[in-house]
């Protein structure tokens, strides 16, 4: 490659852009292994040695166990039922465009799109609450639901890639609908899923309003709500406070370092489609 | 084929839909009727018994200074973030598609942020306004950053603003670059060879071909600034005073706070109605320039 | 009437409903205490938790049969709201006297009338009778909060300055210590909560109860009152010895800089001596506390006094027996949640603990204690938080008619409510 002066300025841009990224980050990773007198000496250096009592005092002060398990179920659960439901009802619908009643299913189910939740957040409360479902099963009922609205919008999409012959020659074999769906269906959807699977899992761990508003109980808490009930007692500590994101973050930083391809590919399948 | 095969998928059709038809039903349907019931009621959220007030809540909020300081405040938000990102975005995009060393390492560094709380990453920002910036403005001799920003009335609104940049233009990168690569090579050959060049290139032949990339993203950007809540909690709380209270903010005092269930339920009706025309309205703004190709 | 339209359209709900609820019973069935009575208190002190879980311990022991689920929330008051608006109301729950959200729900019946329980009789009327309504008392106070000027000992003597006991005096401390290059006061004016604990202070002096009657039945305005553009003059007489960034500093900041011993003077109530405690060892040698002097006058000066722990129990509460056993109980140890708690008791013959807060004892003994002046507003909390948001902006652009203006506007909006 020849030297150019348009090249260089293209890595300064991408360099600097970087840069902007992860400071943010690199501060939360040395402040949370740094000791107050360390921070007051040099804010922005590295730590001298790796100081994990930061991280003990934290997980000590909240529930972060419970709490990342709570996390942890919500979301398995909830992307769970809207991969399987979402599936099967788009599968539905894709195949039956030429009846109005899917057709106005098709509107009705990608509507919801466009809804805020603010509209529905008021009566759910009292309708969640009415039947003592403000706990984390009423919250993953409501995920399952909200996440519908995109999965069946883009599985439907999708559908218009796979050909119907399948299906025919399935059916002549004698092969009822269901097993159909299941065994040679689903597999077909696979990219579509990995997609949607990347996308629930980003939306429902870092969800913060609906838990807030949902969920009664502290042994329900998830972590973005955890940390916003410790904040004040977190925040006066400033590698404390550190330490406290960096411990609701990790998880995500961990699954994003192995799986980033599979990651940036299913969110942009998603977006183009 | 035999008949009674396609009757039983009929019949499988209708049960595949069934589960989720029955979730959108209890959970979808049921309360945003209730809301449509709710917003034209004076419920307070603890009195036994409400009266039913017709459309009084709406006319309410037409004249609330409250709201219209709220509403004013989240469209500006909304507009400013939505052109920064999206400017943001493009342009490293366009950097990164080009063929350039590590180009996987970078697109996984800017899409990054895309994966994190945005209440974390609000507290992280939070202590950045508070401990770093004014200890860099000290010694650049910068007067206005030297105290937090966050504790500025004008100053809070762009905070809020490099925030959300900050994070937003992530998954718009990847929606961009996406669309970039479906630009095929040879045109931008028959441009060199015509001579263009730079950013009659961009502007010419590039950007009219990524219109839909850029529908795409400005109506999903729009459409999450609209409902900004997270940042405000973990930033501002709509402070100071009242300059950066958003009508998801209002709307979650309204009803949780102020006892006024019915208006708090009017309020978020009236921002489903905005987001709706708002986005009717960039996709013919951005449809009629896709004619034009 | 149309309550019960809203759970009749719900009854879909009850099949899923289910499956959450036998979450419940069996988990605690596990727990082996299948035919124990389970009171839930809902608790919004979150700094509270630990002393009242020791307390239940004993209670416990004492109650074999009895089990307090102690359950503490974000934004506890608004999620309590909440349950009331459901019908899904808490055993026992914590209420303040006189507030709008405490009249609201005794005259709903939401509230166990507990005027003739005994344990009544041990509590200061003065305090309890804030409970009253329409001549019963819904609640029992269990504790106070108190609300003052804390100081850093050391600085004063440095500076050769005595605890002032009028405004002369203070202001004067102020420049003293301003003069000498100290930060004489820190504030933490980014949480808008921290507006309100100390402008409220010159409120709570000017009006009595009385003036507020008046004041919510409009018959009394802000912007043509001397006595509102007296306080705000004061509020700005004292902003401008805050510390440099105190807009942009949050509550929690402000906290560690002042244990710290980075300012000479804080306004906070005592629910802040925990926390301060804990960032400082010798904090009870080298901080005190001395009351808020408004005026000239020291016994015209009042402290800011409310009932802290007020405890209420549900009208249609399964266990009343055992939820008012509860509440005999910590009335029964009040020495015991004094000393653990840091508070002021409202129990008779409980003296205060804390080394820190008896700095505040006698304004609190000789009664020249006001209650908290939002407790009398129409809006209630609501009003409250409105209230500090346009002190937020009022300290920002020290603007007087538009801050009384605003005033005006917010109290006017919420009496048109009623």
């Amino acid at each position: 490659m020849t030297f150019s002066w348009n090249r260089i300025g293209i890595y300064g841009f991408i360099l600097a852009g970087s840069v902007i990224i992860l400071f943010p980050l690199y501060l939360t990773l040395t402040t949370a292994f740094k000791t107050p007198e360390e921070s007051a000496e040099s804010l922005l250096g590295l730590p001298s040695s790796l100081h994990i009592e930061n991280f003990v005092r934290a997980a000590e002060m909240s529930n972060y166990f419970s709490a990342f398990f709570n996390s942890l179920l919500i979301t398995v659960v909830s992307v769970t039922f809207i991969i399987l439901l979402g599936s099967i009802a788009s599968f539905a619908i894709a195949r039956n465009q030429h009846s109005v009643f899917y057709r106005v299913m098709y509107y009705f189910f990608v509507s919801g799109l466009f809804v805020p939740f603010q509209v529905m957040m008021l009566p759910l409360v009292q309708q969640l609450s009415a039947v003592g479902m403000m706990n984390k099963w009423g919250l993953i009922m409501l995920y399952a639901t909200y996440g519908l609205f995109q999965c069946v919008f883009l599985y439907v999409a999708y559908f218009r890639s796979i050909p119907r012959e399948v299906e025919d020659a399935a059916l002549i074999d004698g092969c009822g609908v269901f097993r159909m769906f299941w065994y040679i269906i689903f597999p077909m959807l696979k990219p579509m899923t990995i997609t949607l699977i990347v996308l629930n899992i980003i939306w429902i761990w870092n969800d913060f309003l609906m838990p807030l508003v949902i969920l009664n109980n502290a042994a329900d808490w998830t972590l973005p709500l955890m940390q916003y009930v410790f904040e004040s007692q977190y925040a006066a500590d400033y590698n404390l406070a550190f330490a406290s994101y960096l411990m609701v973050l990790a998880p995500v930083i961990a699954v994003y370092l192995f799986l980033q391809r599979h990651i940036i590919g299913g969110v942009s399948d998603g977006a183009v489609k | 084929m035999q008949n009674s095969a396609y009757k039983s998928l009929r019949k499988g059709y209708l049960i595949l839909l069934l589960p989720g038809l029955l979730l959108l039903a209890l959970f979808y349907v049921y309360p945003v009727l209730s809301a449509l019931y709710m917003s034209m009621t004076n419920w307070d959220g603890v009195s036994r018994s409400h009266d039913f007030v017709g459309l009084v809540n709406y006319g309410a909020a037409l004249t609330d200074p409250r709201f219209l300081n709220a509403l004013s405040f989240t469209l500006q938000y909304a507009f400013v973030s939505t052109i920064l990102s999206n400017i943001v975005a493009l342009s490293i995009a366009l950097v990164l598609v080009k063929k350039i060393k590590f180009r996987n390492f970078f697109r996984a560094v800017f899409f990054f942020p895309a994966v994190l709380s945005m209440l974390i990453i609000g507290y992280i920002w939070q202590q950045i306004f508070y401990h770093v910036v004014p200890y860099f403005a000290e010694r650049l001799n910068i007067e206005a950053l030297q105290t937090n920003m966050l504790g500025n009335q004008d100053l809070a609104f762009w905070a809020l603003i490099i925030v959300t940049v900050w994070q937003a233009s992530a998954i718009l990168v990847v929606i961009y670059m996406a669309g970039l690569q479906t630009v095929p090579e040879d045109v931008y050959e028959s441009a060199a060879i015509d001579g263009a060049s730079g950013w009659k290139r961009f502007s010419r032949i590039t950007l009219p071909l990524i219109v839909p990339s850029i529908t795409i993203c400005v109506i999903l950007a729009m459409k999450q600034h609209l409902m900004v809540y997270d940042y405000i909690i973990a930033l501002t709380d709509g402070g100071p005073g009242f300059a950066t209270e958003s009508v998801t903010l209002l709307i979650y005092n309204l009803g949780f706070l102020n006892n006024q269930f019915g208006y708090g339920t009017a309020v978020a009706l009236m921002l489903f109605v905005f987001i709706i025309v708002i986005s009717i309205i960039q996709i013919n703004i951005l449809r009629k320039k896709e004619v034009q190709l | 009437m149309k309550k019960s339209m809203y759970l009749l359209s719900c009854t879909p709900f009850l099949l899923l409903a289910a499956c959450g609820e036998n979450e419940e019973a069996a988990s605690g069935e596990n727990g082996g205490n299948g035919d124990k009575a389970v009171v839930e208190f809902f608790q919004v002190k979150p700094e509270g938790v630990d002393t009242f879980d020791t307390l239940i311990d004993q209670f416990e022991e004492e109650h074999p049969d009895i089990e307090i689920d102690q359950n503490t929330v974000p934004d506890g008051m608004t999620v309590l709201t909440t349950r009331f608006s459901t019908g899904d109301i808490p055993d026992i729950f914590i209420t303040y006297p006189v507030e709008e959200d405490y009249i609201l729900r005794a005259s709903n019946d939401y509230l166990l009338d507990m005027t003739d329980e005994e344990f009544i009789e041990q509590l200061n009327p003065e305090i309890q009778d804030r409970y009253l309504e329409d001549g019963r008392m819904y609640g029992a106070a269990l504790s106070l909060n108190a609300n003052g000027v804390l100081y850093h000992k050391p600085t004063f003597e440095e500076h050769g300055i005595d605890t002032p006991e009028t405004w002369d005096e203070f202001t004067a401390a102020f420049e003293t210590l301003d003069a000498a290059g100290e930060t004489p006061l820190i504030m933490g004016n980014q949480n808008v909560d921290q507006t309100s604990i100390f402008n409220l202070n010159f409120i709570a002096q000017q009006f009595d109860p009385d003036y507020w009657e008046r004041f919510n039945n409009g018959e009394e305005t802000v912007t043509e009152s001397g006595e509102w553009r007296e306080a705000s003059e004061k509020m700005l007489e004292i902003i401008q010895y805050a510390q440099n960034d105190h807009m942009g500093t949050d509550t929690d900041q402000a906290n560690q800089m002042f244990a710290n011993g980075d300012g000479a003077m804080y306004f906070m109530g005592a629910w802040v001596l925990p926390t301060l405690r804990g960032m400082n060892e010798n904090f009870d040698e080298e901080f005190g506390y001395f009351p808020f002097p408004q005026t000239n006058e020291p016994e015209e000066n009042v402290t800011i006094s409310g009932v802290d722990v007020g405890l209420s129990v549900a009208a249609d509460s399964e266990h009343p027996e055992e939820a008012l056993a509860f509440v005999e109980f910590l009335i029964d140890e009040a020495d015991q949640f004094a000393e653990m708690d840091g508070s002021f008791s409202a129990v008779e013959g409980v003296d205060v603990q804390d080394p820190v807060l008896e700095g505040l004892a006698p304004h609190v003994e000789n009664n020249q204690v006001a209650n908290w002046p939002n407790h009398y507003w129409e809006g209630g909390t609501a009003a409250e938080a409105d209230f500090r948001s346009h002190s937020q902006n009022f300290f920002i652009h020290e603007d007087i008619d538009q801050y009384l203006n605003d005033l005006e506007a917010m109290f006017e909006s919420y009496r048109k409510e009623n």
